[in-house]
């Protein structure tokens, strides 16, 4: 699952992720700019969210797979390390990353808002990056299926070997770069304008739909958790559709109230 | 502040470089907190130049902890549960 420099093995999936973290880097330092705002500013608040997004995603992951931890075994170094290295759902991550952003702003007196706001398609970048890596890797894999672009895994430690899969990862990774590259022209249409760009919504919305029909092609059930037929993360995209809905509906009373 | 970017730096590099992926989570959290207090040192000019070399030991700390122990949900996680 990784490929070899020297004596020592680099996986995949970390390779793919730092990957990502560089290019989001290098964006961030562009949209930035553009924004007039200060890159110092906007590294501190990737730290924060950087570190959110670490015990979020974990968090999750360790709640989600709860029946496999051996409580017995908590002071074993090895086991903790174990725990702690694989397993990060992307979800978890999101909440911990936005409580990571609330926390700079209060700790650190930044209008975190407004970083986050014209800085965001960072996120879908490295998150694409991210599903590559999973592609390589084997994990997160689509369900049995022939057709034109199936990938056949011959070494994978969590994919099953030998048979035709959707590449689900691909399809996400595509469908994450057309997400950035939409919030970019969405950004730089609302500077263009003078307006506010509401890219946070936008963002959460977009990808709650990308995520919740993507699902319904990926086979790894039993590591995703799943209720009446439906997986953690679709749940978890209901629920932010549901959120936002809401939000636009009171948003639109409450301007009318204002109005008249 | 400078100080100790610089200290969390060379941590999380010798975390990263000889923990062989084990310890990489929290060689990964020192090279973050690291990189916040490099930045934070960055404003006082009399610490500058230190917090500059902490800003870069855990730029590099955190990029080599998170290349060797990252996985994503469903590859070394649950294997590495399940064994």
């Amino acid at each position: 699952m990784g490929f070899e420099i020297g004596t020592v093995t680099i996986p995949w999936y970390g390779f793919f992720i730092v990957l990502g973290l560089g290019a989001a880097a290098l964006l961030g330092y562009v949209l930035v700019k553009q924004a007039g705002l200060i890159y110092d500013e906007f590294i501190e608040i990737a730290c924060f969210v950087g570190l959110g997004a670490m015990a979020g995603s974990k968090l999750l992951y360790l709640v989600m797979a709860w029946e496999t931890i051996d409580v017995s075994r908590l002071t074993d170094l090895e086991y903790i390390s174990a725990l702690m290295g694989g397993g990060f759902v992307f979800y978890g991550g999101l909440a911990g990353g936005l409580l990571g952003l609330y926390l700079c702003g209060r700790l650190l007196h930044i209008p975190v808002m407004e970083y986050a706001r014209q800085s965001l398609p960072v996120i879908p970048l490295a998150h694409g990056f991210g599903r590559i890596g999973c592609a390589f890797a084997g994990c997160c894999y689509g369900i049995p299926y022939d057709g034109p672009g199936a990938v056949v895994y011959t070494r994978s430690a969590a994919a099953p070997l030998g048979i035709p899969l959707f590449p689900v990862q691909a399809v996400e990774a595509a469908g994450e770069f057309v997400l950035a590259a939409v919030l970019g022209i969405y950004i730089a249409s609302c500077r263009k304008g003078g307006r506010q760009p509401n890219s946070i919504r936008l963002y959460l919305a977009l990808y709650a739909v990308l995520r919740f029909f993507l699902e319904f092609v990926r086979y790894d059930d039993s590591e995703r958790g799943m209720l009446w037929g439906i997986s953690t993360s679709q749940w978890i995209s209901i629920g932010i559709c549901v959120v936002l809905a809401g939000a636009e509906v009171w948003g639109r009373k409450s301007r009318k109230k204002q109005d008249s | 502040m400078g100080v100790a970017s610089l200290v969390l730096g060379i941590i999380s590099i010798v975390i990263g470089l000889f923990s062989t992926g084990t310890l990489g989570w929290f060689g990964a959290i020192l090279g973050i907190i690291g990189i916040i207090l490099g930045v934070q040192g960055k404003k006082v000019p009399e610490q500058a130049g230190l917090a500059k070399a902490g800003f870069i030991c855990s730029i590099i700390g955190t990029v080599l902890c998170l290349l060797l122990f990252i996985a994503c949900v469903a590859c070394v996680g649950c294997l590495a549960l399940a064994a």
